[in-house]
């Protein structure tokens, strides 16, 4: 009898389940699509090449389980609340405690079995469409991804369990809940008291946000010279911290300020909409806070992913600028000599070009004695002949370099980078060479070291060689990386344990690994980043649609005073609008902020083909596509709205009975 | 006086096929300006139908209903919602004021609707406000009003837009008998000192005897009509009773 009941009354409650469904069901979509993509054979082949992939992977699963029961305990308790008057009517009629509570199970039983239905079949693309742009960032063709046992289950398994978990907890409260309780009418939102003192706060926590940020932004310029990341992180999170308190601070007053302007609020239906959201938004201020803090952190996190993508693409040629490289110490003795290597390497390609090179040591350090704690790291001055290095950068694209009895220091730290060595002369085969200046920019040819120095080649005559290393151009240039390095590595043993050593380095290699960490990251960031703004969206949803019934009696009011469905629907736009925008127009006019200290980042990354315009235009795409689904939600939460609210001709006569 | 509102032959359906009923059989009256007229009738004879007619939220199925000469079953729904914010005032028997609204906020809503300007808006209010005596009330919310103070707040509301008719339907069904002749004695002040003119439907016979004519509805008919003339209000009330036990009705008594 209860399942009966149970599904007339879902059939006839379909408007207001709607929201509900759909937010679960997506939930449940993008569960089941992360936990099939982590349990793939590629992510797991992806993972034996990088720890940090499946510790994205998993960290990913935790918090779209957390999110996933964020989103159900919420929707569950706003139907609770929706039916509460409901219940109360069920139990003066004589049903028992136990009916209502089999009855509210039967529902959201059935409801469940439906959302995890329809959410694993909508999973099944997402899966695809995440494999898909997995395949394009690693830039391997796409084929249709086997879906994952494991996955399947664990997503059904997490699902049944935060249902069962929600609704738990709402058969608790309806044991404990008084009939008064159920019947009593719901409290109306009260405006907030004092929208002066709020208005000073939400001032204060907006000045204090302004100046975070630029805290946050010398913070990061910081962070690139001295490599400190702990104080930018704490910068982040306290820039964090006061979107939060801006938009607690400005819920509660925003409306009740405007309602101070008599001219504005005498105007149509301003009054209604201002009374409406003061209320509305001073009972909900926490939550618009938590909302676009978490909008913003979606933002900046799709923002930081694209970055990694872009900066990944075009710094792989610079990481490792030939096929291979190799780079010998002629003070260690090698598992793998230069020509066994040779042979190796040609068992996957044949090499179609080489260049040989060397960095000699004069045993000094003349020059790296003016970087701090060169003692401890045992270094001495390293030089490359200039000829030498000029046939590797032509050979990769590049212009030859000019030196006039002057030595160049090549590094890819930026610490050692911003040493002023004009004081610093050398004086090598007796002649002396002051400083031509210091370079991040050329490709890598010694991978292994932090500097070197780049000297004309008379310099370096009868010095002894440090260093061997060979640049190889191969015929096939994606060779089988992962096997080609397992056959160029040997185990050395020392007294600490064996370690595995390898002194080639494969481009192709670099390439799946470095596109591997990006397209993890990217689809981690883009996954977290639709979960928080699918969370935020609903819980709007949710929130606007469960005040319909107090909507419709004040529009039923309007409409009987003069107000056509016009003013309504205009009326009706306004509040739900600006109840919509409140947690979003800050963090979507954060893309300016955001462009521009990535266009500054993109800067001092200083790479060919990469401009600050580029910054800007990936944040107004983020910010666009954000907006879309945003936009989406809006137009059905307000369409659902208009027809429950909106009052014309006969239809409403019921509203005055 | 002149005829501000006109009713002919308006009959008025509702359902379909067999479970067609008629709420309406063919009523026709009419109102001359300033009159204070009850409608009076048991519960299904058609009273509320009527002041929803008249009240343009019910479209009549056929015959015509004129308010200052202008036929309002011709007019369209935006020139409906524009004629009820500039010529009706609406009192109802649960108040219907807006809760997160001020009591003044609620009393200027109709002309905010209508775009009154800021200075009118505030001199209407104040003028209101002081003749139903509810200045001290202005910036408190429904909820922190009695129930007579909140129906006073709702006729506020009605006559700050000097509409041509208010029309008032069980106004006070929620009040207690104190309430009841004190709401009773404002209509009576609204209608006599302010010139406007009310039409009120009610099954209260106390509440009718303040009226100067009673119109009886039986099954969706003018039934009786009463006029009070010179005579006392309390022989008004027991003509009403009177009338009422013909009818066979239910007629409060207090």
């Amino acid at each position: 009898m209860f399942a009966k009941l149970a599904l007339r009354n879902v059939r006839r409650q379909i408007r207001n389940y709607l929201i509900y469904f759909v937010t679960v069901s997506l939930s449940i979509a993008l569960l089941f699509a992360v936990n099939n993509l982590s349990y793939s054979d590629r992510i797991q082949a992806l993972s034996e090449l990088s720890t940090d992939i499946r510790s994205m992977f998993t960290m990913v699963t935790m918090l779209s389980c957390f999110v996933t029961a964020l989103v159900l305990s919420y929707a569950t308790g706003f139907m609770l609340k929706l039916r509460r008057r409901e219940f109360g009517m069920y139990l003066t009629l004589g049903m028992t405690r136990r009916n209502i509570q089999t009855l509210f199970a039967c529902e959201t039983g059935l409801l469940s079995c439906l959302a995890l239905l329809t959410g694993m079949g909508l999973g099944l693309v997402i899966f695809q469409l995440m494999a898909a742009l997995f395949a394009a960032i690693l830039e391997i063709p796409f084929a249709v991804s086997a879906y994952s046992g494991r996955g399947g289950l664990l997503t059904v398994a997490v699902s049944a369990g935060l249902f069962v978990l929600s609704t738990l907890a709402s058969l608790r409260y309806l044991k404990k809940v008084t009939v008064s309780e159920l019947l009593k009418e719901a409290a109306s939102e009260r405006s907030e008291k004092h929208p002066v003192l709020w208005c000073v706060l939400s001032a204060v926590a907006l000045a204090g946000f302004a100046a975070c940020l630029v805290i946050t932004y010398r913070s990061l310029m910081a962070a690139f010279h001295k490599q400190d990341g702990v104080v930018l992180l704490l910068w982040l999170v306290i820039d964090l911290v006061m979107v939060f308190l801006t938009h607690f601070t400005l819920s509660r007053t925003l409306a009740g300020m405007l309602l101070r302007s008599r001219r504005l609020k005498n105007k149509g239906t301003n009054t209604v909409v201002l009374r409406g959201l003061s209320g509305k938004m001073t009972v909900n201020a926490l939550l618009i806070g938590a909302l676009a803090t978490l909008l913003v952190f979606a933002i900046v996190m799709s923002n930081v992913a694209f970055s990694e993508k872009i900066y990944t693409d075009l710094t792989i040629g610079k990481e490792c600028p030939y096929d291979v490289m190799a780079l010998y110490d002629r003070s260690k003795e090698p598992g793998i000599s230069m020509d066994e290597g040779r042979q190796v390497i040609e068992k996957y390609s044949p090499i179609t070009d080489e260049q040989g090179f060397a960095l000699y040591t004069s045993g000094e350090t003349t020059l790296c004695g003016s970087i701090i704690g060169y003692d401890l790291m045992e270094w001495t001055d390293l030089y490359m002949p200039l000829s030498q290095f000029n046939r590797l950068l032509t050979g990769c694209g590049w212009e030859p370099v000019e030196l006039d009895s002057r030595y160049l220091l090549v590094t890819d730290v930026q610490g050692i980078c911003d040493i002023d060595f004009s004081e610093r002369f050398v004086t090598l085969n007796g002649e002396t060479y002051t400083w031509a200046g210091s370079s991040m920019e050329y490709p890598d040819f010694a991978r292994r070291l932090f500097f070197y120095f780049v000297v004309p080649d008379e310099a370096v005559a009868d010095m002894p060689v440090a260093y061997l290393g060979a640049a190889y151009t191969l015929e096939n240039h994606r060779p089988d990386a992962e096997a080609l390095v397992n056959d160029l590595t040997w185990t050395e043993y020392s007294p600490e344990g064996p370690e595995k050593r390898c002194w080639h380095a494969v481009q192709e290699y670099i390439r799946l690994y470095s596109k591997a960490n990006a397209g993890t990251l990217i689809i981690g960031a883009l996954y977290v980043s639709t979960v928080f703004v699918c969370m935020a969206l609903a819980i709007l949803s949710v929130k606007t649609l469960s005040t319909l019934a107090e909507e419709r009696r004040r529009f039923a009011v309007l409409y009987r005073l003069g107000a056509d469905e016009n003013m309504q629907k205009a009326a009706l736009l306004r509040q739900a609008g600006a109840f919509f925008l409140m947690p979003f127009a800050f963090p979507i006019l954060m893309t300016v902020p955001v462009g521009v200290i990535f266009g500054k980042v993109y800067e001092i990354w200083n790479l060919t083909g990469l401009s600050s315009g580029k910054a800007m235009e990936t944040a107004v795409l983020i910010a666009l596509v954000i907006a879309g689904i945003y936009g989406l939600y809006f137009v059905i939460t307000y369409r659902i709205a208009c027809g429950h609210v909106l009052c014309s001709g006969n239809e409403r006569r019921e509203n005055f009975s | 006086m002149n005829t501000l509102l006109e009713i002919q032959n308006v009959t008025k359906y509702f359902g379909s096929g067999d479970a067609v009923s008629k709420a309406l059989n063919g009523v026709s009256f009419s109102m001359e300006r300033g009159e204070f007229t009850a409608v009076m009738g048991a519960s299904g004879s058609g009273k509320s139908t009527l002041l929803n007619v008249i009240a343009t939220i019910d479209r009549p199925s056929s015959g015509h209903v004129a308010l200052e000469g202008r036929d309002i079953a011709q007019m369209k729904e935006r020139e409906l919602a524009a004629f009820r914010r500039d010529r009706l005032g609406f009192i109802f028997q649960e108040y219907n004021l807006l809760d997160t609204l001020t009591v003044g906020e609620n009393i200027v809503l109709p002309l905010n609707l209508k775009k009154c300007p800021l200075r009118e808006t505030e001199n209407r209010l104040r003028k209101a406000a002081a003749s139903l005596e509810i200045t001290d009330q202005l910036e408190k919310f429904p909820r922190q009003l009695s129930g007579g103070q909140r129906q006073r707040a709702a006729c506020a509301r009605a006559l700050i837009t000097e509409p041509a008719l208010i029309l008032a339907d069980e106004p006070t069904g929620a009040l207690d008998s104190a309430n009841s002749k004190a709401l009773m004695q404002i209509f009576t002040l609204m209608n006599e000192q302010l010139g406007s003119t009310i039409l009120m439907v009610t099954h209260d016979a106390v509440v009718g005897s303040y009226a100067s004519r009673v119109l009886f509805l039986k099954d969706g008919r003018i039934w009786n009509e009463l006029h009070r003339g010179e005579r006392s209000r309390q022989t008004m009330y027991h003509e009403i009773l009177s009338t009422m036990a013909v009818l066979g009705g239910e007629a409060d008594v207090r």
